[in-house]
């Protein structure tokens, strides 16, 4: 929102108005690509969000209360991750709500861009819905088993920054051979870095409709992946785990 | 109808046994108390079959469905616990709490039915409409504990240290509400190092000591088979340990915190003659039944009766 704001306060005062919305340097859909690379950082807010909603039904006796009353754990720890999940589709739609609205009463768009703009939307929906969801099972199992808001919250974004720069190394190294490689690679749409060749979601925008189907569905199956490898791992051991 | 037996269930951490081949058996009705020091593996085995931790070995049966049964779960909602302390919002009113153990157990309960079940653990829901939990005092947190596992009509409890902090007061209120609720048909199975309050309730005892079930007991076994004893407090004690041996018809005699004491079927009559023949001063003289107290110190050999 304070980008939109921001660019638009540009706008004003710098007197670019529809001459340079009419060159496509300011348009509702360069403004909102800016918006949505940011989607990196708001998911941060996920792993926060589920590491004190499970580790505080550990530490007030809830998950306790729950175990005892005939809960099966499978349900306890499939309804944490639900309710992450929930909370994360709940942020990506009034981000995007937010930044497309606010982008579009501030800035036209640019020509002929209508076509794109809805699927570019839709891609930034789905793509950042599953990012912030593959940020949900992995906190959601790091939660169930750490049992500590603090190590959950730093073990998440410790491991989201290592693929980060996993990603950040492999595209240096050479960037065309590892392409397919970083887009499986389920960091939150692609890195820390403001590096538009790493960024998925610049990418979507910017590229033709074949290769963003193809990014796209590269993305969707990774995170497939690791969202249900997380929640399987973190599973068995919950089942298996002591509660206090 | 067996409501929980354990079949050698073994639970072991970081290779020490903190329960250890224990078999225990509750039947439908009991008040069972389970009885042992801090450490000897009362919580554990709580633990154990609330489903908070697995066995190492072992299993048991709740309400004759096996550990291992899928079924467990659907008799874990006849199962109410508290263990170690009840969990409860304490900036929350008693009815908002019990709500959100509605919510938990998934079960739907009015207000009326809610105030209801305040007043059968003896909480005046009136008195206590506004007030805060944590404004409670302890004996009244651990009643709306019981209350709170009552809102899925369990019929089995289990009490992990009910008794720790009670003032009287206290003790007299979580008593009565056990005996209650017991009359009512509920089974309970409490854990307690408080003795002389479990002995109040109880119908049977198990004892354990380093994780290992030394005896299970009925109470009425335990009074039948209780060992009687006379306590004689004399100005000189040996003299008239002297002379109850000298007489013969004693066969246990020994001392207990300075006094003389008489085990068994001792005629007390016999015994006074004898201390009046011998001219000697005897300040009072006591027949006393063995406690669950006494039964357990004399079972775990820490005898303080000489």
């Amino acid at each position: 929102m304070l980008i939109v704001l921001l660019y638009a306060g540009l706008q004003a005062l710098g007197d670019l108005g529809s001459d340079l919305a009419e060159t496509g340097l300011f348009n509702a859909n360069s403004i909102i690509g800016s918006v949505y690379s940011l989607t990196n950082n708001i998911g941060l807010v996920v792993p926060a969000f589920a590491g004190i909603l499970a580790c505080s039904d550990y530490s007030n006796g809830t998950l306790r209360n729950k175990v005892i009353a005939g809960n099966r754990r499978s349900s306890i720890y499939l309804s944490h991750l639900v309710v992450s999940i929930l909370f994360s589709v709940g942020i990506i739609t009034i981000y995007a709500l937010v930044s497309t609205g606010l982008s579009l009463l501030f800035f036209p768009f640019s020509k002929g861009a209508e076509q794109t703009f809805v699927r570019d939307i839709v891609f930034f929906v789905a793509y950042g819905t599953a990012t912030f969801a593959f940020a949900a099972t992995l906190s959601t199992m790091l939660a169930m088993v750490l049992r500590s808001t603090a190590p959950t919250i730093i073990f998440t974004i410790l491991f989201t920054v290592l693929l980060s720069v996993m990603t950040t190394v492999l595209s240096l190294i050479d960037y065309s051979s590892f392409r397919h490689v970083i887009y499986c690679i389920p960091t939150f749409a692609g890195n820390f870095l403001s590096i538009g060749s790493l960024n998925v979601l610049d990418l979507l925008v910017q590229t033709n409709a074949a290769s963003k189907e193809l990014i796209f569905a590269e993305g969707m199956l990774s995170y497939l992946f690791f969202g249900t490898l997380h929640t399987v791992i973190g599973l068995l051991i919950f089942q298996k785990r002591d509660i206090k | 109808m067996n409501v929980l037996t354990t079949n050698a269930l073994t639970k072991t951490y970081k290779g020490h046994d903190a329960v250890k081949d224990v078999s225990m058996h509750i039947e439908q009705g009991d008040i069972y108390g389970f009885v042992g020091e801090n450490g000897a593996g009362k919580t554990t085995l709580i633990r154990l079959v609330t489903g908070l931790a697995a066995p190492t070995s072992g299993s048991y049966r709740l309400y004759d469905v096996p550990n291992d049964s899928k079924e467990i779960y659907a008799v874990r909602k006849r199962t109410g616990a508290i263990v170690e302390t009840a969990t409860m919002g304490r900036g929350m009113t008693a009815i908002e709490n019990l709500k959100l153990q509605c919510a938990i157990t998934g079960v739907q309960r009015t207000d009326d039915e809610l105030n209801a079940l305040l007043a059968r653990v003896g909480l005046d829901a009136e008195a206590i409409h506004k007030k805060a939990v944590g404004r409670f005092s302890l004996g009244m947190r651990q009643r709306l504990g019981i209350a709170m596992v009552l809102v899925s009509d369990a019929d089995f409890i289990i009490l992990d240290e009910p008794m720790n902090g009670l003032d009287p007061q206290g003790f007299i209120e979580v008593r009565e509400t056990i005996q209650k609720l017991n009359a009512e048909g509920i089974t309970f199975l409490i854990s307690s190092h408080i003795l002389s309050e479990l002995e109040k309730v109880c119908t049977k005892i198990g004892v354990i000591s380093h994780g290992v079930l030394l005896e299970e007991i009925r109470m009425e076994d335990l009074h039948r088979n209780a060992r009687r004893r006379i306590l004689i407090d004399a100005e000189d004690a040996q003299a008239v340990q002297s002379a109850l041996r000298a007489d013969g018809s004693f066969p246990e005699i020994g001392t207990e915190d300075g006094r003389v004491a008489v085990f068994g079927d001792a005629d007390i009559n016999r015994i006074m003659r004898i201390l009046v023949e011998r001219g000697l001063n005897v300040r009072s003289v006591n027949t006393l039944e063995e406690t669950i107290e006494d039964h357990y110190i004399r079972l775990l050999g820490r005898g303080r009766i000489a």
